[in-house]
């Protein structure tokens, strides 16, 4: 665990969710933990959205003072200079692809000279149809290198079908999460494997288990 | 990967899927929540041969897809519901002269600026009100990620087999969330356009497309003639589905994102042994008014849900002749009704139409 982990990836790869869950799980083992909400793409299904879950988990959220309001325009209020001087983890959360990575380049001095403490981790899901290959997510990861001016450290193997996901899909992915980490020379940080119904069967052993805090709205 | 699932987005979904289906122009201009399906053109469509253009505004993108489709090339534009309202006059323009080309409406709550968020308020506009004139377009309404790809490719052939442009009315929700989807394998269903203006090559006369007629006999033939083309569309197109209707007491009907919600309501009264069915209308026009028709003699009440302030109801009490109670329920401004909501107010019709 660093102090710093920045969380990088494709449009719904499931960047939020694995944010969401790798602070809560920071908090757990007793680490002061902020979530820092840095996606000015999108303003569907954003980190902030989950607030109530972090405080009832202990997490402290920063986020742009208007997000999820008529003022929900891309700025950026918070310094991450000054949050990480307070002493607390930072898990921070892009937006997605090149887009979404290209304001961390405001901080890209500051995390330099912390690298020792950072990591920077691309999240994937080998089911999103512009990342279904791994040469494919490769190159998305190449231009959200670029757009930031920093290099990943890790891969998150998100692979998941939604609420259908099973043993055939995670098992893909993770063979697939392999062959990216070739292509790119990145460590595979973790495989995630979603807590729900349909993966009820899978072994656990060797899979970050991953809460899904989306619920769909007919149920 | 042919026949791969892939978690997708409804916007992301429809957009591929358009490609697919021989998209060749995407003319549009951003307005949330429909973007991503812009953003997914402009990647996808300098890869396949195809033109993507960012417009000056909404009402210059339905004017580019109106010149396009002149062409006889498959043209596509989407907005969400302001930017519909912009591009009425080019929807009236193109149906003046029977063009055919695809239009999404991603929708948002309203009026005016409303909010971002989902709502089902454009129903009279797709289905009355879609500009100046006499004239409708085909409407299709998806409830599923997967509809959204399948239904823009069905858009794309009845708009050409029937020379007119056709809408796909979603919503913020089906078009932000994520499902699983199979694309379809594409037949090519594209019909020959002899009246397009392609050059005539010295071969034949010129292909004009016009909607102006400065002689009134002119116009209003035009008029009969495109409205006995709609009689024939009325008769072939209208598409619904019918959930547990067959021996329901009540009838819930709902569309779209709506009738995923109504679904799980209509379920949940069955277990309460209220006999509950679901009308859910695929295309809004023509609407399916048999799918009513056919279940009045049995049924004791309706229940229109939507997320609106009740633009369906008439066409349901008119599908209905008025037999029976059309009741209705709804939300608006972006906020979206549960399941429980939609009970609730089946139990309360239960109790006042069922003694």
């Amino acid at each position: 665990m660093k102090k710093i982990t920045v969380i990088a990836g494709h449009y719904g790869s499931g960047k939020s969710t694995f944010a969401a869950n790798y602070a809560i799980q920071q908090a757990a083992m007793g680490e002061n933990v902020t979530v820092v909400d840095m996606d000015t793409v999108n303003p569907y299904y954003r980190t902030a959205d989950l607030e109530d879950i972090f405080t009832e988990n202990g997490v402290k959220l920063a986020a742009p003072r208007y997000a999820g309001t008529n003022l929900d325009v891309p700025i950026l209020d918070f310094d991450i200079p000054a949050l990480f001087s307070e002493g607390r983890n930072l898990v921070i959360d892009l937006g997605g692809d090149d887009a979404g990575a290209f304001p961390l380049g405001k901080f890209r001095e500051f995390i330099k000279a912390h690298s020792d403490d950072a990591e920077i981790l691309y999240v994937v899901n080998f089911c999103r149809f512009l990342t279904h290959e791994p040469n494919e997510a490769a190159e998305i990861l190449r231009e959200i290198e670029a757009a930031c001016g920093l290099a990943a450290t890790g891969i998150v193997n998100n692979s998941n079908l939604g609420f259908e996901t099973d043993s055939e899909i995670i098992e893909n992915g993770r063979h697939k999460a392999e062959k990216i980490s070739v292509l790119t020379g990145l460590p595979v940080f973790c495989h995630t494997l979603p807590l729900i119904p349909s993966c009820e069967e899978i072994d656990r052993a060797g899979f970050f288990p991953l809460t899904v805090y989306i619920k769909n709205v007919w149920n | 990967m042919a026949n791969e699932r892939m978690l997708m987005k409804g916007n992301e979904a429809l957009a591929e899927a358009a490609v697919r289906a021989g998209c060749k122009c995407y003319f549009g201009y951003p307005i949330t929540p429909q973007t991503e399906i812009a953003a997914y053109m402009s990647k996808r469509m300098p890869k396949c041969g195809g033109v993507f253009l960012q417009a000056e505004s909404e009402i210059a993108a339905i004017n580019m897809v109106y010149g396009a489709a002149a062409t006889g090339v498959r043209a596509m534009t989407s907005s969400s519901s302001p930017g519909i309202s912009l591009k009425s006059e080019g929807i009236s323009y193109a149906a003046g002269c029977d063009l055919p080309c695809v239009v999404v409406n991603v929708q948002r709550g309203g009026p005016g600026l409303g909010g971002i968020q989902p709502a089902q308020s454009d129903y009279y506009l797709a289905t009355k009100a879609g500009g100046h004139g006499d004239f409708s377009v085909l409407v299709y309404a998806p409830s599923s990620v997967q509809e959204m790809a399948d239904y823009v490719v069905k858009a794309f052939d009845m708009a050409d087999k029937y020379r007119m442009p056709a809408m796909i009315l979603s919503d913020g929700l089906l078009g932000q969330m994520m499902e699983p989807v199979v694309f379809p394998e594409i037949q090519d269903n594209e019909s020959p356009k002899e009246w397009a203006c392609t050059g005539h090559g010295n071969k034949r006369r010129h292909n004009i497309i016009n909607s102006l007629y400065l002689k009134p006999e002119e116009l209003e033939q035009s008029n009969i003639e495109r409205y006995k083309k709609y009689d024939i569309v009325k008769a072939e197109l209208p598409e619904a589905e019918n959930y547990l209707t067959e021996d329901a007491d009540i009838i819930v009907t709902a569309y779209g994102a709506s009738a995923r919600i109504a679904r799980s309501a209509v379920n949940a009264a069955r277990a309460e042994g209220i006999k509950a069915g679901l009308i859910r209308p695929i295309t809004l026009w023509p609407f399916p008014e048999k799918a009513y028709a056919d279940t009045v003699e049995t049924a004791k009440a309706y229940l229109v849900v939507e997320l609106s302030m009740g633009q369906m109801t008439d066409d349901v009490r008119l599908a209905t002749s008025c037999r029976r109670p059309v009741r209705f329920f709804g939300r608006t401004g972006g906020v979206i009704h549960t399941p429980a909501e939609i009970l609730a107010q089946i139990k309360q019709i239960a109790k006042e139409e069922l003694k």
